[in-house]
């Protein structure tokens, strides 16, 4: 048995727009194995199809070709890839992560209960809930009389950093991270690194995207470089 | 077409047979009647013939005693009670026309068959008697669905839940049931009926009773029964439980009493005596002028 | 585990229907009424599953079946063929074999629906407490207290203010009566609702708060939805897996986020490009 989190072979990701019949070859397959702890980052030129396979490995894209092979807390082996969607949606409940840099979120809940969500989704007491919330917008100075308000008037700033908080009070054994300090100031940035390295010492494995390569340099365990298919054909 | 003169005068053999109807109408009223005995409390349908009164003035009751008397049968026919009141008499005397050998009677306990409209007797009926109610409207369901057919298949599935919104809405309104007559009663645990506009002081007779009650709705075409020893429960919540009249006084806290015969047992009615006072007595004028000869007698 | 809700095969013919109704419709034949027989086909073969606590959106423009089928599991309409069982604390009913009492029963007590017109959902002639009290007491409540209270409860959890409670729903306002439905579909503590365009014509800051509300409801209660609409912020809002259909077929179905952000077939491409 593999001690790996994640096992990723030959993943590719392409797409075919029907209304002008073609094919958009995004990335090419990319393989790499990944350890409790550990963080891979996708790194190559922008439009090379890093979000694409990092989304292809949460399955919110199809992956066209390969194996994510994903080792859930029980033990078992389960190829994301392929999963039926059942079990996809019992993974990110309550394993595998995501962040975004985006925030889609409740207009009428308050911070704090958007970052209690998850943990309130998997059946976490209310009262723990918030705490682990409050822990977490604390962490990443979201001023505390900002709580009770809803997140909808925030700056994208705030925003983003609620998302983070949320996506960290989850937790999990994965966690894919798609710029997650991309536009934030070096205080916050700082801020947001703390917490990954915390939840890479607790043992969350990470793949992620960073759009500054000082915070790959610091982060990163390895890094998968990316290409676009048509770019790597031509470069052969 | 004119009629002609032998059709205006009537021909040989034209004359009525026993008991007004034809045979043939006897015999289908009868197959509905067994219906409706067998599958207590569903309306059977029925070929409500014209009878020379009015439809709305008890034709439906009419059929149905005319279908089941014999020679030897005694009649007693009601009106709110009274033996006395014009279209009583008058369908009693009907009866003896076209009935030979049937007797009239005012006496309950003398009578075979008793039509009534709106009353049951204060003395209770025995198992050789039948009481035959007519009916102006026999579907409880029309008050909450308009479409027959909707209410027909309500009926079969007994999806009656629509009636307890009625008692529902009722509670919110008056924090009472307020239904005063023609009280919704569920027949052996199915069908619910509409028992006629007897008062709710009547409706405990109909559960578990000795004789045959049988409903003839002649304008709507429907005949029901509740047969001897059926369960007949006026429906209502469980918390909330079924009432009948208890002609109290709210000045005494006493129940009024007739004021011919004292009687302080039986359904009341009320109404204001010649100096305009409010004033009480038995609705059933058969019961009340026994318990004065009764006490006469004594005397 | 098993599904609540597995459905196989499910079709619906209008009209007299004839060998070639199913080859010759369907989206690649871009109709849904046979050519040959003129029957319009508003179901075909359609197979999915519901799980447990789990809610699933059916996406499609208007004539594309998504309501038809859901009438059908909720014994509105009857199937021309196919099959569905409904497993229900671990005992199995399939759906279209019942008689007509069972399918009641099962529709009164199990099964809560939400409709987008509130007069097909509704009495308008009695009270909102009163429509609430018809569920209840159609699976046998009959304690006048104890349909008070739950009537009382429910609508202040659907947030309609209690002093309505006694008003006749026709005199509110669309939003109001939709959370009066939702009321009472909840009512029996039903383990699988319907939901049917709820928020289509509301208005788009009453939509939203309607749309939280059936979001906390599921939450809190676990209960398994059937979501239908052709509103993609529906989908995204409230729904784990989607499936989307046209002319009668179910033509793709992912994770939620999966057919808004990478649909497959060009039908749902084009659709949640014009959304966009």
């Amino acid at each position: 048995m593999s001690d790996f989190i994640l096992s990723v072979k030959g993943l590719g990701k392409g797409f075919y727009l029907h209304d002008r019949a073609k094919h958009i070859p995004a990335a090419v397959g990319i393989s790499f194995d990944l350890r409790a702890g550990e963080l891979a980052a996708l790194v190559g030129p922008s439009g090379a199809g890093k979000s694409s396979l990092l989304k292809a490995i949460y399955r919110s894209y199809v992956p066209s070709e390969g194996v994510v092979n994903y080792t859930t807390a029980a033990g078992d082996v389960v190829d994301l890839a392929h999963a039926p969607e059942t079990q996809i949606t019992a993974l990110r409940r309550s394993e595998i992560g995501f962040v975004t840099q985006f925030l889609h979120c409740l207009p009428r809940l308050t911070t704090l209960d958007v970052v209690a969500r998850p943990l309130l989704q998997q059946g976490v007491a209310r009262a723990e809930a918030h705490e682990v919330a409050a822990e977490m917008l604390d962490a990443l100075a979201i001023p505390k009389q900002l709580w009770d308000a809803t997140p909808a008037t925030f700056s994208g700033g705030e925003r983003q950093r609620v998302n983070i908080a949320r996506s960290f009070a989850q937790g999990g054994r994965l966690m894919l991270l798609d710029e997650p300090t991309a536009s934030l100031d070096p205080l916050s940035r700082e801020k947001v690194c703390a917490m990954i390295e915390r939840a890479k010492a607790q043992g969350t494995a990470m793949v992620a995207i960073f759009h500054d390569m000082e915070i790959v340099e610091r982060l990163a365990d390895q890094k998968i470089t990316v290409t676009r298919k048509a770019f790597a054909e031509a470069a052969e | 077409m004119f009629p002609t003169d032998t059709m205006a005068q009537g021909h040989e053999g034209a004359e009525y047979g026993f008991a007004f109807l034809d045979e043939d109408a006897k015999r289908e009223l009868r197959r509905s009647i067994f219906k409706a005995v067998c599958i207590p409390g569903h309306q059977v349908p029925y070929a409500s013939r014209e009878m020379p009164i009015a439809r709305g003035f008890g034709t439906g009751g009419m059929q149905v005693t005319l279908a089941l008397l014999g020679p030897r049968d005694c009649v007693k026919v009601i009106d709110q009670g009274a033996d006395d009141s014009v279209n009583a008499a008058n369908i009693r005397a009907f009866f003896s026309l076209t009935c030979p050998g049937v007797s009239g009677t005012t006496l309950t306990e003398a009578a075979s068959v008793i039509q009534t409209r709106h009353r049951i007797p204060e003395l209770p009926l025995r198992n050789d008697q039948i009481l035959v109610f007519q009916v102006p409207y026999p579907d409880p369901l029309v008050l909450v669905e308009p479409n027959a057919a909707t209410r027909r298949r309500m009926h079969g599935r007994a999806d009656y839940a629509r009636l307890w919104v009625k008692l529902y809405e009722d509670m919110v309104a008056f924090d009472e049931i307020t239904i005063s007559h023609r009280y919704p009663t569920r027949i052996n645990g199915h069908y619910i009926i509409d028992p006629s506009p007897i008062p709710r002081y009547d409706v405990p007779k109909l559960h578990q009773a000795d004789c045959l009650y049988l409903f003839g709705a002649g304008r709507e075409k429907r005949i029901y029964a509740v047969p001897p020893h059926t369960d007949a429960i006026p429906i209502t919540f469980a918390d909330v439980p079924f009432t009948v009249e208890e002609f109290i006084d709210r000045k005494t806290g006493k129940r009024h009493c007739c004021r011919r015969c004292g009687a302080t047992d039986s359904f009341l009615d009320e109404f204001p005596d010649e100096d305009g006072n409010r004033v009480f007595q038995c609705s059933d004028a058969a019961y009340c002028d026994s318990r004065l000869m009764q006490q006469e007698a004594a005397e | 585990m098993t599904p609540i809700l597995n459905v196989e095969h499910l079709t619906r013919i209008h009209g007299k229907g004839c060998d070639r109704c199913l080859t010759s419709t369907g989206p690649e034949h871009d109709t849904n009424i046979c050519p040959h027989c003129g029957s319009v086909v508003a179901v075909a073969d359609a197979s999915f599953q519901l799980h447990r606590g789990e809610v699933l959106g059916i996406m499609g423009e208007s004539g594309s079946g998504k309501s038809s089928l859901v009438k059908m599991l909720y014994f509105d309409d009857q199937p021309t063929s196919g099959r569905a069982t409904y497993d229900l604390d671990g005992q199995s009913h399939d759906l279209f074999s019942l008689n007509e009492a069972q399918q009641r029963r099962l529709r009164d007590t199990a099964m809560g629906m939400v409709y987008q017109n509130p007069s097909l959902g509704l009495n308008f002639d009695i009270s909102a407490g009163g429509n609430i009290a018809e569920r209840l007491l159609m699976s046998d409540e009959l304690r006048y207290g104890v349909i008070r209270e739950k009537a009382r409860a429910l609508l202040a959890r659907t947030e309609v203010p209690p002093a309505r409670m006694d008003e006749l729903p026709r005199n509110f306002s669309g939003g109001m009566q939709q959370r009066v439905q939702i009321a009472r579909a909840l009512s029996t503590g039903a383990p699988l609702l319907f939901l049917d365009e709820v928020t289509t014509g509301l208005d788009l800051s009453v939509q939203a708060r309607i749309l939280d509300l059936i979001m906390e409801l599921q939450e809190e209660s676990g209960v398994s939805m059937l979501v239908v609409t052709h509103d993609l912020g529906v989908v995204r809002h409230l729904t784990t897996r989607t499936i989307v259909m046209k002319y009668g077929r179910i033509i793709e179905s992912g994770l939620t986020d999966q057919i808004l952000e990478d649909p497959q077939a060009a039908y749902t491409q084009q659709l949640v490009s014009s959304a966009l």
